[in-house]
This record gives C-alpha cells, sequence and structure tokens, in this order.
C-alpha cells in the first residue's frame, strides 16, 4: 500500500508534531481535526484516518477538535488513537467513538524480583499462567459467576473483586476511576450480554491481548525519580503487563446499542458521514440508556483485570515459593483505552463538563488532579503504552499539556501499520515463536496463525510514538519494558 | 468465488466482500466468510442444525444482525458453522445453520469479537455484493 500520497494537501503544519485539518475540508466539519505525529508518522498514516477523523469532526456539539493520536491507524467509525469531547447539552455519544471492546485497557504490576531470579524459572512460569489465565476462543473463565453476581460486578467493578478476596484494597486506588464507573445499570444490559458475560469472566481474550512479563534495565529508565514513585526501582527489575478488556460481555452490549442507535437516529433524522459512527444525543433516551450499559461493560473490564491480577500474584506465588506480598506485587495503575467518560475540562477558558471518548488512547491526566490517587498527585497519572509482543512497551505519565490540548489524553500503543491477512502472508506463528525464543523472549500461545498477525514489524515503532508524545508534552516517558515472556489469546 | 478478504482496509481488523447471485447466496457466502475467519471450515461436520430468524428495517442491518447472531452462538454455545441455508423475505431472514460445538478436531482461525457496521453495504450490479469488516 502505498501511504505517501494519502495525506491530505489542505494539512498545516502547526508545530512539530501536531497537523491540523480544517473545517473547510469536509463538508459539515463542526470543528478542525488535529493529528498528533512526527512527520514521518503523518506520512505512514493510512488513508483511513484523515477520512475517519474528519468525519468524527463532523459529529454535533463536538468541542475544539477532533484528535488522532501518533499510534493512529484505520479503524471503524472513529480511528484508533482517536479522542473527542461532546458538549453534554447538545453533543452525542457514539459506540463507534469506544470500539466493541469496551474499557479495553492496560494493567501494569511490579515485582521486586529481577532477571536473576526468573530467567531460570521463565518456562515453567510463563507455562502456568498460560494454564491458569485462560486465553483463546471457547476459554471459559477460571472465575464462574452467577447471573447476581455478574450484576453487582456491572455495578461495583473492581470494588466486587476485593469484597470477594480477588486482591488488596490498596489496588482500588491505582485503576482509573477506582475501579468503577458510576451510572451503570445492569437493566440497561441485554439477556445475551449476560449470557457472554457469565463464561468469560477471568479471560485474556484473544486478537493483540496479552499477558507478559517484562525486563526494565538500567539504560531505559528514563525518568529514575517518577520511576521510583511507581515502584521501578531496581535495574533488571521484573514487571508484568495486562492488555484485556471486557470480552464478548463488553462487544454484545456495544452489538445491541450499535443497532438502536441506527434505528434511533432515523427517527430523530441524524445523519451520520459511517453507520459505525451511529450516535445519539448525551441527553436521550438513548445516549443515557448506552452510558449506562457501557458502564456496566467497563466495570466488568476492570474487574476481569483484576481477577486475572489475582491469578498472577497466586501463579508467581506457586514458582518462586514467596507470598506475592514479599516479592512486592503492587499494581503500578490500570488504564483504559477504549471508553467515554464525564469529565471536566477547561474550554475557552472555563471549566466545563463534557463526554469525552478516547477510542484506542489513553486518559493522560497531569499533576494535581483531583480525581488522582493522593500516591501520585504530585507528579502525575501513569500512562501504560502497550508495545508489539517483540519490541517492548512503555510506562509514561501524564502532563498539564495534555490537560490543556487534548482533553487529558495521549496514545495507547504502538499502532499497527500493516494488516493481519499481510502480516499472516509473511510469517508463520511457529517460525515467529522460534524466532522469539531465540531471542529470549518465550511465548506461548492458543492460535499460531494469531501470533503470526501480532508480529513486531506489523507495528510502527514505538520509539517514535513515544517521541511525538514527548515532543508535544501530552505525556513523558518513564521507563521502557523488553519482553522476556509472553501469552498470547 | 464466494468472498474475498480486503487486505488494506481497516488495520488491525478484517474485511471482507462477498458476492452471490441473488441475495440468499449473498447472505450465505458472507455467512461463510465470516465462519472461515472463525476456523477452517473443512474441518467442521454438520452434526447440529440451528435455525435463525431475524427482522430488521433495511437489508444491511438484516446482515448485520444475522452475522452477529454467529458470533454470539460461538460464544455462548460454542457452536461453529459451514454451511448454509437463507431465505430473505424483504426485511425478514429465515436462516438454517450446520455445524457442530467447539472440539480439538475443529481448526480454529480468528476470534471475532464483533461484526461492525463500518462501510457496511449491499449492491446490486451484474450480481449482489456485500462489504463486510469484523472486528478482531
Amino acid at each position: 500500500m502505498i501511504k505517501i500520497n494519502n495525506v491530505p494537501k489542505e494539512i498545516k503544519k502547526v508545530s512539530e508534531v501536531i497537523w491540523e485539518i480544517p473545517k473547510s475540508f469536509k463538508k459539515g466539519m463542526n470543528v478542525p481535526a488535529r493529528i498528533y505525529a512526527s512527520e514521518k508518522l503523518l506520512k505512514d498514516m493510512d488513508q483511513g484516518v484523515f477520512d475517519q477523523v474528519t468525519n468524527v469532526a463532523c459529529l454535533p456539539g463536538i468541542q475544539k477538535y477532533a484528535y488522532c493520536m501518533p499510534d493512529g491507524h484505520w479503524g471503524y467509525g472513529f480511528p484508533i488513537g482517536g479522542v473527542a469531547a461532546f458538549d453534554l447539552e447538545k453533543g452525542v455519544i457514539s459506540p463507534g467513538g469506544i470500539g466493541f471492546d469496551i474499557n479495553c485497557g492496560m494493567r501494569l504490576v511490579t515485582t521486586n524480583l529481577t532477571f536473576k531470579d526468573v530467567q531460570p524459572k521463565l518456562r515453567p512460569l510463563i507455562d502456568l499462567l498460560f494454564q491458569k489465565v485462560p486465553a483463546g476462543v471457547g476459554a471459559k473463565g477460571f472465575l464462574r459467576v452467577t447471573e447476581n453476581q455478574l450484576k453487582d460486578i456491572m455495578v461495583n467493578g473492581a470494588e466486587w473483586c476485593v469484597e470477594n478476596n480477588f486482591g488488596r484494597k490498596q489496588d482500588i486506588e491505582r485503576i482509573e476511576a477506582n475501579g468503577c464507573i458510576k451510572n451503570a445499570d445492569s437493566t440497561k444490559v441485554s439477556e445475551k450480554a449476560v449470557k457472554r458475560g457469565l463464561r468469560q469472566m477471568g479471560t485474556l481474550g484473544s486478537g493483540n491481548h496479552y499477558l507478559e512479563v517484562q525486563l526494565v534495565t538500567a539504560q531505559n529508565i528514563i525518568r529514575p525519580e517518577i520511576a521510583k514513585r511507581f515502584g521501578i526501582t531496581t535495574p533488571d527489575q521484573i514487571v508484568i503487563m495486562v492488555h484485556c478488556g471486557s470480552r464478548g460481555f463488553g462487544h454484545q452490549i456495544a452489538t445491541d446499542y450499535l443497532g438502536s442507535f441506527n434505528r434511533a437516529m432515523k427517527e430523530m433524522n441524524l445523519g451520520v458521514k459511517d453507520r459505525e459512527l451511529a450516535c445519539a444525543p448525551f441527553k436521550s433516551k438513548e445516549g443515557r440508556d448506552y452510558y449506562k450499559a457501557m458502564a456496566c461493560a467497563a466495570n466488568f473490564a476492570f474487574a476481569n483485570r483484576q481477577v486475572i491480577l489475582h491469578r498472577i500474584r497466586e501463579c508467581f506465588s506457586e514458582i518462586f515459593k514467596k507470598e506475592a506480598e514479599d516479592m512486592d506485587m503492587n499494581l503500578i495503575y490500570d488504564v483504559a483505552h477504549n471508553i467515554a467518560k464525564v469529565e471536566e475540562h477547561k474550554i475557552d477558558g472555563s471549566k466545563k463538563e463534557v463526554v469525552v471518548h478516547r477510542k484506542g488512547a489513553t486518559r493522560s491526566f497531569g499533576p494535581g488532579h483531583p480525581e488522582l490517587t493522593d500516591l501520585y498527585r504530585d507528579v502525575g497519572q501513569p500512562v501504560i503504552l502497550g508495545g508489539s509482543m517483540e519490541t517492548g512497551s512503555y510506562l509514561l505519565v501524564g502532563t498539564e499539556k495534555a490537560m490543556e490540548e487534548t482533553f487529558g489524553s495521549t496514545a495507547h500503543g504502538s499502532g499497527r501499520t500493516m494488516s493481519r491477512t499481510k502480516a499472516k502472508h509473511l510469517v508463520r506463528g511457529d517460525e515467529l515463536q522460534k524466532s522469539m525464543e531465540k531471542r529470549g523472549i518465550y511465548v506461548k500461545t492458543a492460535s499460531m496463525s494469531g501470533l503470526a498477525e501480532e508480529a513486531g514489524f506489523a507495528y510502527k515503532n514505538i520509539s517514535d510514538v513515544v517521541h511525538t508524545l514527548e515532543t508535544a508534552d501530552i505525556s513523558r516517558g518513564v521507563v521502557a519494558f523488553k519482553p522476556i515472556g509472553n501469552i498470547k489469546g | 468465488m464466494r468472498f474475498e478478504y480486503l487486505e488494506d482496509v481497516a488495520t488491525a481488523d478484517i474485511a471482507f466482500r462477498a458476492e452471490g447471485n441473488s441475495l440468499n447466496e449473498l447472505f450465505e457466502n458472507a455467512a461463510f466468510a465470516l465462519a472461515e475467519t472463525m476456523a477452517d471450515t473443512s474441518t467442521l461436520k454438520d452434526s447440529i442444525i440451528r435455525t435463525i430468524e431475524v427482522e430488521e428495517e433495511d437489508q444491511e442491518h438484516l446482515l448485520f444482525s444475522f452475522l452477529s447472531e454467529m458470533v454470539y452462538l460461538r460464544d455462548v454455545e460454542l457452536l461453529f458453522f459451514s454451511k448454509f441455508e437463507v431465505n430473505v423475505e424483504g426485511n425478514k431472514l429465515s436462516a438454517k445453520l450446520y455445524g457442530e460445538k467447539l472440539n480439538d478436531n475443529i481448526s480454529l482461525r480468528n476470534d471475532v469479537k464483533a461484526v461492525t457496521m463500518h462501510m457496511l453495504k449491499i449492491q446490486k450490479k451484474d450480481k449482489y455484493y456485500a462489504t463486510v469488516v469484523l472486528d478482531i
């Protein structure tokens, strides 16, 4: 695919890493679109990004700009990497601005173990994690919940887990929104979604979802003072990263409401550029109902990642014959990257509540934000950027600039640059697995073809993404991690 | 040809274009494309028959709901299908699906999360065509 000609000629350079597509680009744009990217990342972006981010700019009640982050790529409805905030009175909520995997997100956990401790036991550790954290199609969750328990989870999120001994009290404040989005209402969730959810609590899923054991090397600690605050203190320290979401439960809620929004839009005479951008006024019954159901899915995802953390602690205890507490297995943070939330932001000098959509984009609240835990309030919110399984990931920190410029938002990963079908033509899963093992990364997968689709070359260079975020100052690098063990669905 | 994958659409997901000489055949081939994305259908037996009935306000929506139902049955009942008989009349659909429950003999492919409405369109030219993007 030749990508270089895709950049619209109307695009204006605002700064080294900010590009603006004016309202005149497309009929119906209510605001300009802004893309955060280095010149190289911009030129490599696919056509879909420019089409989709300008479609988002046409939605009613959108504030300031429609944004795309540097890891952005062609999605459906919104681009992946899309951020948009809408007025609560005149604006909309759109399932296509959140994605089917509601509250897909990242979780990062410390240990006090070093490479020397873990390396000799890496294989049995990964094998045990693979056995205990179900992944792939048809995987049954290790936690069988009743319908009533599921309803509790929908409303209380991660808190339910702690109450039921799947975690510690101190985990909760290290989760975005304390692991519970308010206003969740289980009566807005279909029976079908409930049926899908019942068997999937405590599953990783597949696609690009993973559980990874990662290594911190001394040269990869970018801001040592902040790293220390987040619990990264030792060179060669081992951390664990989890990437997963609300599973079939969230997918069904998104499917249900996408259907009903399309019906409602006909009645309300709301036209959009793509059916996947189906939306409803935030204040309408349809909009409110979706928000309440979406909150249920978001809470399910927080709980899913919490019970998985519990399982990880158990596995580490079994392999290293120590209590999890004695290995300092503390949660650094849990962030959502597919979500819509009501947040207060400054627009034209005054504070205003808006509904911020982040689709493949992460919250990046800066120092002093009242929503942050006391633990991190003076440094800013930890931001977790998941890279490809071959190249590594980053821990960053939120900034005041993100609050001013991007509704407190930043990138979520390295971003795909090659289609799944193409990646599969270029490498076989079993070959990739062997070659990664030679490079010191032990991988277990539920699907060999799925593994091939996630090859490192299918992704952008994550360092380019981080460089853009640093230059724009919408988040700052803290630590880079290298994978040593990985479980893929 | 019953369908083809579109490589340069939706980078992180999977898109296909199905075709058919009639609307019924188009829906059958779109279902087959989804089934092939989820598993190698040549490894499937047809020991279970399921019927699906859907009614929607237009045909695109009908296709969206029909395919979404297959994803639902995969998740909840672990059913995979390889043969389809579809009858579309106006905005109503009734379909018979042949397949079996997940077992070790089935060669799995992608875990399709959902059917999207992105670019979803049914077109009638020399034949009927539909483009569908699946969320992976």
